[in-house]
């Protein structure tokens, strides 16, 4: 098996119907996440902003991401999944925020390490997507070509 | 660990049924509250109060007798599929052993009350009522 799609494993939930509009607010929230690196979040303290401030699964993950390690974080994360009890769960973007913020975890201040990290889950998890939708794909490589470069 | 999705099906009850657990999601932010101030063994007196259930008794004395997370897992998660319950009865034994586990681990009572959250499906505590 691929190693990168292992790594996704952790998190049992779809992706479902992803359009140009979940991509934009993904992208929002990878921008913001960015930022908190970029700025060298204090220890503990959690990334914030207007994108962040809006998306209903991020203000239960926050609190987790910034207090726990990453194995905690991803377990009470696919607990929410598998129990299916916060309307979030059906959200298409939850997953991708999910991803974005595990990444967050694990890049150490690094926002390039986090650009890639974010591109290599998000292909795996839209592949479909990506593969139906000419202008969503064109728009996903857009993004990352400008964080990358 | 993370319960399969053939357990959470199993515990699947109405939300009326979810939020009567709010309560035991403040007696487990109670509860680790009390271990990170007092320290683990101040939960000795809990363990010995009247009408605690048994497996919250057993669970929270595993942990004051130092069970590893492995331990803990292999007794408390083999009690709840060995009991044959279903619905909410279910989904609270689910909630209590995620409880015991993070009172093992100290993790805050914020911490506690977010992944104990996550089978319930609503904010609880007084920041929900806000």
């Amino acid at each position: 098996m691929d190693p990168s799609i292992g790594r996704l494993v952790w998190l049992p939930a779809p992706v479902g119907n992803f359009g140009k509009a979940e991509l934009g607010r993904a992208f929002a929230v990878l921008a913001e996440l960015e930022g908190a690196t970029r700025a060298g979040a204090p220890e503990g303290a959690s990334p914030s902003g207007p994108a962040i401030a809006a998306e209903p699964f991020l203000r239960f993950a926050l609190p987790l991401a910034s207090q726990l390690g990453r194995g905690a974080f991803r377990e009470a994360v696919a607990t929410a999944f598998r129990a299916g009890a916060f309307p979030w769960t059906c959200d298409p973007v939850a997953p991708i925020l999910a991803l974005e913020l595990d990444a967050f975890l694990a890049c150490g201040a690094r926002p390039l390490r986090l650009a890639l990290a974010c591109q290599d889950a998000l292909e795996l998890r839209l592949g479909r997507a990506l593969d139906a939708d000419a202008a969503l794909k064109a728009a996903f490589d857009d993004f990352f070509r400008t964080r990358i470069d | 660990m993370v319960f399969d999705y053939e357990v959470f099906e199993r515990a699947r009850c109405g939300e009326k049924e979810r939020r009567s657990l709010e309560s035991l999601v403040d007696l487990f932010c109670a509860l680790s509250e009390k271990a990170r101030r007092e320290g683990l063994l101040a939960l000795e007196e809990d363990i010995g109060e009247k009408g605690l259930d048994p497996f919250l008794a057993l669970g929270l004395k595993l942990v004051l007798d130092g069970a590893t997370p492995e331990v803990l897992e292999e007794t408390l998660v083999t009690s709840i599929f060995a009991s044959g319950l279903r619905g909410k009865a279910l989904l609270a034994r689910m909630v209590a052993y995620s409880g015991i586990r993070s009172i093992s681990q100290g993790y805050s009572p914020e911490c506690t009350r977010r992944l104990l959250e996550a089978y319930l499906g609503f904010e609880t505590g007084a920041e929900a009522q806000a």
